[in-house]
């Protein structure tokens, strides 16, 4: 018998575990999607008549279908105002305007290219700042009022303009902070649009059986797209089941509803099941990570000490909501990075742009506001003599420090990751030699904050005993690849304290799987840890008080412990459990934990307590710069975050691996690019660059740091470290060269414009 | 991937009888590495494809006269590791190696990388430095041409429509040198600028020859007659190989794309024939990605 995390393995390694992509049905039809070659567009008529007139064809979806008020017609993450297909407005380049479903893959593509479309082309907006600006174009005429938003005092969109929310955060003064300073200094810092590029691509296939509808999706959150579901059918969430295998990736691309919504349409519509897979072209229009602005300025004492931080955000939100919100919400908490300021403003804005839709993406909110303050917070120290590693060390958070949302902190670990960090690379030491005489070395270091989570959410888990002593743990955490299933089983046996082989974790079905808010945020790991701690507990308990009922004792007097219960006048090497449930003819126990948390911020001020507890990392890096070419080349990375206790060590280095791969991708050259309307140009894997295995230095080393009590608290890993990774790259740049790039990728020819702007003084 | 015809001709002349057929309409596959995203991505919508792997002996490695002959079918990867190719051109060898990963390697044929005339590609640059010649096979018999004339423009050959690449031959003892491939992204990108350099020594010491091809900047791989007679009878030092690079950036055209500006890769141009010339004058032979 294996434990869960060797069977995952191997049946991953020999094709045999499931995904929604291997998912067939009899009957079932497949779809594609009518897509807008217009950024911004009315649609004046939709004609799909000459698509169904191609053999094969087996039925075309438009916006008359949304109209009769059959179906609620909008999904979103927080504000519903993604329609199923577009019914006044394409709002993007590659807005789904229509479907076609058909007997075969290829015979939906033909007829999706049929289907005809009139537009009339209305102007596009694209820059965050600039929409804003009175008199842009509207990417959404009316919001409230219209759209369904749900009641959340965090989230307040504006009719008349293309903000989406605006989150504020105030402490102390900023004003009089900046006037008590000996040094004012300002910098604007940006990032671009990213696309996921989960191996696997947005997969979904639904099926009505009566009036039930069961949708296979490659889902990060079964729960919420079940209840989206049944809120476009409205019809009870018992009547929509969603089930998910394991997932070929996800980066937070599949967040929310994507393509289920539309899957389970088109198949209440062709009355039989319908499959929609994207291509990988679409998917570079489905899902992007938030292109970012970022202003920021701050007031320093002659001694090095902060007194005043300043921060504007501007987050391009695309043309949907998603979760744009709390995006601005987490990142404008966020922005002033781990240091103790006593003065300080922050403003992030989420703002609707004729962009593909921005939506979660690993590093959520914080990746861009942390490569503005670890580069400007480096800057800053250079610009007043100081090293940067003292002048960071003389601001640092600490245990009992206030945050910027006037929260209390603990278990906080800055200091030690960041001095780690240096240690790895040798801060103090001599740099390294240049492998080249046209190279120089430098070395960077940073030092981040993550909040876990962006709103108050609650796991159950439930554990099933049965009579032949199998346990199994329903649980609707997805395996994304980071291993969920294994930690579910990893934690149960620890928790009762039985071999891991014997315990059970099948996949997410939300009709038998317990509710979940979804595996996201870095999470999952430690709300199942301590939701199986109390699952485990009322299990330990029923099976107590079943062993005091068979051995007339009473339940305190009966030890739970190996997979068995001793009591008094039970046999002496105790009862297996199955024996105790057989005996005591009971067929199966079931046990139930739940954990939660609540967090509250108030939007005026950021005030509040905004999050449990708090994700911490520190990277360091050294790099080569060819002068005569402006290419950085990465020869050291490490990166140490806080993981208070680690469960499965090499997951858990993996995911560092994971966030250090991502981060140097994303230091170096990953970028979504768009032409002047609006259309990407890169919607593939030869344009867009992502990591090879030969851009991951060979010098990587990295650090899970736990805390020495005997049951420390889990920090999730997921996405902790990546936000660190850029900006110690750019801080590294900036000390070979001098050269300080405020934008991200520090693309070889950015930097040699600038290394060629610094003149031949700075260059010797 | 709309439903097309596959053609499995047993010959050349079958193959190029069946692509006159078609009139130009159909295409030739080998490799299928960039035709088939082509398809995939609506780029062509050819009637019929004519396969070239159903026609015997076309990948043949094989030394004849003086001569390296390569067959069109031959793959990246049984380029990059024949004991032959590595011996007597060892640059070839290894700059195939470079090309894209190895799953692209293992499928794209020498043969079909010439034809597809992809401007950010690595083999092309190298076998115009090489003076390498292909051998064209088509209804009325065979011709050979230079690669230099074989590559017109930006995916544009100098083959008709029913004529077939079958072989790449390169002329015997090849000068020595290396191909400097730089990269501006991914490891695994393309090349922002590929320049392969060449020389053979005088028992002087000084240079009897030297052979730049700058590949990857324009539709076709830059050659300068002109610039590498400076090399001619020269010592190799510095001021050569920048006087050199100078004229190699001065009349490069560049293209503009996500891989680096125009006016970037002429600066770039400079820099790594230069840089390359310097391996290749210091007796260093292969190819390395920078």
């Amino acid at each position: 018998m294996r434990a869960v995390r060797e069977r995952d393995a191997i049946a991953k390694v020999t094709g045999q575990i499931p995904y929604a992509l291997n998912v067939t049905l009899p009957g079932m039809a497949h779809a594609r999607c009518v897509r807008s070659p217009y950024a911004h567009a009315r649609i004046v008529a939709v004609d799909p008549s000459r698509a169904l007139a191609l053999p094969g064809v087996v039925c075309a979806l438009t916006r008359d279908d949304l109209l009769d008020g059959q179906l609620f017609p909008y999904y979103g993450a927080a504000i519903k105002d993604q329609p199923i297909v577009a019914i006044d407005k394409a709002r993007h380049v590659g807005d789904v305007v229509a479907a076609v479903v058909a007997e075969e893959p290829e015979i939906a593509a033909e007829a999706a290219a049929l289907v005809d479309v009139e537009y009339e082309e209305l102007p596009a907006v694209f820059d965050p700042v600039e929409a804003l600006r009175p008199g842009a174009p509207l990417v959404h005429e009316q919001i409230v009022g219209r759209y369904e938003i749900p009641p959340n005092p965090i989230l307040r969109p504006q009719n008349g303009t293309n903000l989406l929310n605006h989150m504020k955060v105030r402490r102390g003064d900023v004003e009089r902070g900046f006037a008590e300073a000996d040094f004012v200094f300002e910098e604007v810092y940006s990032s671009p649009a990213l696309h996921h590029c989960a191996l696997e691509p947005h997969v979904a296939v639904a099926r009505w059986e009566a009036d039930q509808l069961t949708v296979w999706s490659a889902t990060q959150n079964p729960y919420f797209v079940r209840d989206q579901l049944a809120a476009i059918f409205r019809v009870p969430p018992e009547r929509v089941r969603v089930i998910v295998y394991t997932l070929g990736g996800g980066y937070g691309s599949k967040t929310y509803a994507r393509m289920e919504p539309l899957a389970a349409v088109l198949a209440w519509k062709a009355r039989r099941p319908v499959k929609v897979v994207l291509t990988r072209a679409e998917e570079f229009v489905t899902t992007t990570k938030h292109e970012a602005r970022v202003r920021i300025k701050s007031g320093v004492k002659r001694d090095g000490t902060l007194v005043a931080r300043e921060v504007e955000i501007h987050y391009n939100a695309g043309a949907y909501a998603d979760r744009s919100g709390t995006i601005a919400r987490s990142g404008g908490i966020g922005a002033i990075g781990p240091y103790r300021i006593p003065h300080v403003k922050v403003d992030a804005y989420a703002v609707y742009t004729n962009r593909p839709n921005a939506v979660p993406f690993r590093g959520l909110a914080i990746s861009q506001v942390a490569w503005a303050y670890e580069c400007h917070t480096d800057e800053l120290a250079r610009r007043l003599g100081l090293d940067p590693l003292e002048f960071r060390r003389r601001n640092l958070l600490h245990p009992g420090d206030r945050f910027a949302t006037g929260e209390v902190l603990e278990d906080i670990h800055f200091a030690e990751l960041l001095e780690d960090a240096a240690r790895a690379i040798d801060y103090h030491g001599p740099l390294p030699a240049p492998s080249a005489p046209e190279r120089v070395v430098g070395r960077g270091l940073a030092v981040i904050i993550k909040h876990m989570g962006s709103n108050p959410a609650t796991t159950r888990i439930d554990l099933r005993l049965d009579a032949a002593g199998a346990l199994t743990v329903l649980s609707s955490t997805v395996d994304i690849g980071q291993g969920a299933r294994a930690v579910l089983a990893r934690e149960a046996a620890r928790a009762l304290d039985i071999p891991e082989e014997v315990v059970q974790v099948p996949f997410v079905e939300t009709g038998t799987t317990p509710p979940d808010q979804g595996t996201t945020s870095s999470r999952s790991t430690f709300f199942n840890g301590l939701a199986l701690r109390a699952a485990a507990a009322d299990l330990r308990r029923q099976l107590a008080e079943l062993a005091a009922r068979l051995y007339e004792t009473t339940p305190e007097q009966v030890a739970v412990r190996g997979g068995r219960v001793f009591a008094p006048g039970a046999p002496a090497e105790g009862v297996p459990w199955g024996a105790l449930l057989s005996g005591a003819g009971v067929a199966s126990l079931t046990a139930s934990g739940t954990f939660g948390t609540q967090i509250w911020v108030d939007p005026e001020t950021g005030q509040g307590k905004a999050s449990h507890h708090w994700h911490q990392a520190a990277a360091a890096a050294i790099v080569e710069v060819d002068r005569e070419t402006g290419k950085l080349y990465l020869r050291r990375l490490h990166l140490a975050t806080h993981a208070g206790r680690v469960i499965d060590r090499p997951n858990a280095e993996l995911q560092n691996e994971g966030c250090a791969t991502f981060g140097l991708a994303q230091a170096l050259f990953e970028e979504l690019l768009f032409d002047d309307n609006g259309q990407v140009t890169n919607p593939n894997l030869a344009d867009y660059m992502i990591p090879a295995l030969a851009d991951f230095p060979a010098a990587f080393s990295t650090t899970l740091a736990e805390n020495p009590e005997p049951d420390p608290e889990v920090h999730g890993l997921g996405e902790t470290g990546l936000p660190a990774v850029p900006p110690a790259i750019g801080n590294a740049l900036r000390d070979a060269t001098g050269v300080r790039l405020p934008r991200i990728p520090l693309l070889p020819e950015r930097v040699l414009a600038a290394l060629q702007a610094q003149g031949p003084a700075a260059a010797s | 991937m709309p439903d097309l015809l596959l053609h499995q001709p047993r010959s050349l002349d079958e193959a190029c009888a069946t692509l006159a057929r078609y009139d130009g309409a159909a295409r030739a596959i080998a490799g299928g590495t960039a035709l088939v995203l082509m398809l995939r991505q609506g780029l062509l919508a050819p009637p019929a494809l004519v396969r070239l792997d159903t026609i015997p002996g076309l990948d043949t490695i094989a030394e004849v006269d003086g001569t390296l002959r390569l067959g069109a079918l031959a793959t990246l990867s049984a380029v990059a590791a024949s004991p032959l190719v590595r011996a007597r051109v060892p640059v070839l060898a290894a700059a195939c190696a470079l090309v894209g990963n190895v799953r692209v390697r293992n499928a794209a044929t020498l043969g079909g990388n010439l034809c597809e005339a992809d401007y950010a590609s690595d083999p092309p640059g190298v076998l115009v430095a090489l003076d390498a010649r292909v051998r064209i096979h088509g209804p009325h018999g065979a011709r050979e041409l230079p690669v230099a004339a074989l590559v017109r423009d930006f995916y544009e050959t100098a083959l008709a429509p029913d004529e077939l690449v079958t072989e790449v031959c390169i002329p015997l003892p090849a000068p020595t040198g290396v191909y400097l491939k730089y990269v501006t992204r991914s490891a695994e990108d393309r090349p922002c600028v590929g320049v392969t350099a060449l020389v053979r020594h005088a028992a002087d010491g000084r240079l009897a020859e030297a052979r730049v091809a700058v590949g990857a900047v324009a539709g076709r791989p830059l050659r300068l007659p002109a610039a590498e007679a400076l090399a001619h009878g020269a010592v190799p030092d510095e001021a050569l190989f920048h006087a050199i690079g100078q004229a190699y950036a001065a009349a490069a055209e560049p293209v503009s794309d996500a891989r680096g500006s125009a006016a970037y890769r002429q600066q770039m141009v400079a820099v790594f024939v230069r840089r390359a010339l310097r391996a290749a004058a210091a007796g260093q032979q292969g190819a390395w990605r920078v």
